[in-house]
């Protein structure tokens, strides 16, 4: 029989083995080095990640989707001197499934799995797959500083996938976590694609929502 | 506030270390970076403070996230697989097959967090007793508890990998 010293010992032995293959990322410290900095700025009281955002890339991002009737370059301008948070609520819409983001407007992507959505009363986790490059959809995993203003920002695309069949009759995902700004929000939906296939997005002003009818609420 | 170069200097260095206890802790790959990555950006706010033993703080910055990690995943429902198409490959498989080479850390996934992270902290890391309950918010004597069994533990799972040596 080994002393615990000796089974210690034979677990490290065996764990080194095993981890040698684990290295951070390669853009780890440059990553880092971004969200301290994004901090930063934020904490200067800047207007943080949309500061950052050209004009002509909001503009781009909003006026592509469809989702606005104004000017894209009025709505952009709008956009840049709205306060991080707004106060109503946003809905988009799913392939036909509504997603309805709570006021305040928030959502965090995580990682894998880590985005948790309430649909009819019962919390589901959401899977969230980061599509960019070479990558084939649903190749790589959305980390949690990849946050979808940094994604969009830098020309990344979201998947989302419901790791679920949405039943009939319920259409509303009600998505919270922390802070997006209204702006974020609609260039995060407008980025969204289901497995892969894009342009099913739509807007819904909160009065037309199906859920204020269903009984999903 | 620019980070200093010290800053830069320290997670190269000890970025690959912390980021295999992270995973020890967390029991998944992407997790584990996820709550690396935080930990540093949190190190780095607080460099000022963390730069006389940064390792150490970043390590109980970790800890601390997994363990806030592991509680917020005893609230809320288990994590439903993707399809094949949209799944992507587990970091750990879930069981491993005959010459899977990953036997410790899946027997390591097998115990209760609390013992898992006394036997990280302490067998992995090699951080004293005291250091580790002062981690874990927990007792030294609880910690020496834990550690004797997730020993047993691991004997148990892991017996034709840790047995007493052929004369």
């Amino acid at each position: 029989m080994l002393t615990d010293t000796e089974v210690a010992d034979t677990a490290r032995h065996l764990l080194a083995s095993e981890l040698a293959a684990v290295s951070p990322p390669a853009s780890l410290l440059t990553d880092v080095r971004a969200r301290h900095a994004s901090t930063q700025r934020r904490r200067r009281g800047s207007a943080g990640l949309l500061a950052t955002v050209t004009a002509a890339g909001l503009t781009a991002g909003l006026a592509g989707t469809g989702l606005l009737a104004a000017s894209p370059a009025r709505q952009a301008g709008q956009a840049a001197q709205r306060p991080q948070h707004v106060a109503s609520a946003q809905t988009i819409v799913l392939d036909g499934y509504p997603i309805r983001v709570a006021s305040p407007l928030s959502l965090t992507v995580r990682g894998h799995g880590d985005l948790t959505a309430t649909l009819a009363g019962r919390k589901i986790p959401l899977s969230l797959e980061l599509a960019s490059g070479g990558l084939p959809a649903g190749a790589a995993r959305v980390r949690s500083w990849q946050r979808p203003a940094y994604l969009l920002r830098t020309g990344h695309r979201l998947s989302l996938y419901l790791p679920f069949p949405v039943p009939q009759g319920y259409h509303s995902v009600v998505v919270s976590s922390a802070g997006l700004s209204e702006a974020e929000l609609l260039r995060f939906a407008a980025a969204i694609t289901v497995a892969g296939q894009p342009g099913f997005l739509r807007s819904m002003p909160p009065s037309s929502h199906p859920a204020a009818h269903c009984p999903c609420g | 506030m620019n980070l200093s170069p010290d800053f830069d200097d320290f997670v190269r260095r000890c970025s690959p270390r912390l980021l295999r206890t992270t995973y020890l802790l967390a029991s998944d790959r992407g997790h584990a970076e996820d709550l690396l990555q935080e930990a540093l950006v949190r190190t780095a706010r607080h460099w000022r403070t963390a730069r006389s033993a940064p390792e150490a703080y970043t390590r109980r910055v970790i800890v601390n996230l997994a363990t806030d990690r592991w509680r917020a995943l005893q609230r809320r429902p288990a994590e439903v697989p993707l399809d094949d198409q949209t799944a992507t490959a587990p970091a750990v498989p879930a069981e491993p097959g005959p010459g899977d080479r990953q036997v410790i850390l899946h027997a390591l996934r097998q115990l209760p967090y609390q013992q898992r992270a006394v036997a990280v902290l302490r067998y992995w890391d090699g951080v004293s007793v005291a250091e580790t309950a002062a981690l874990l918010g927990i007792s030294e004597g609880t910690v020496k508890s834990y550690g004797a069994r997730a020993l047993a533990r691991l004997r148990e799972l892991l017996p034709d990998r840790i047995e007493a040596p052929q004369c």
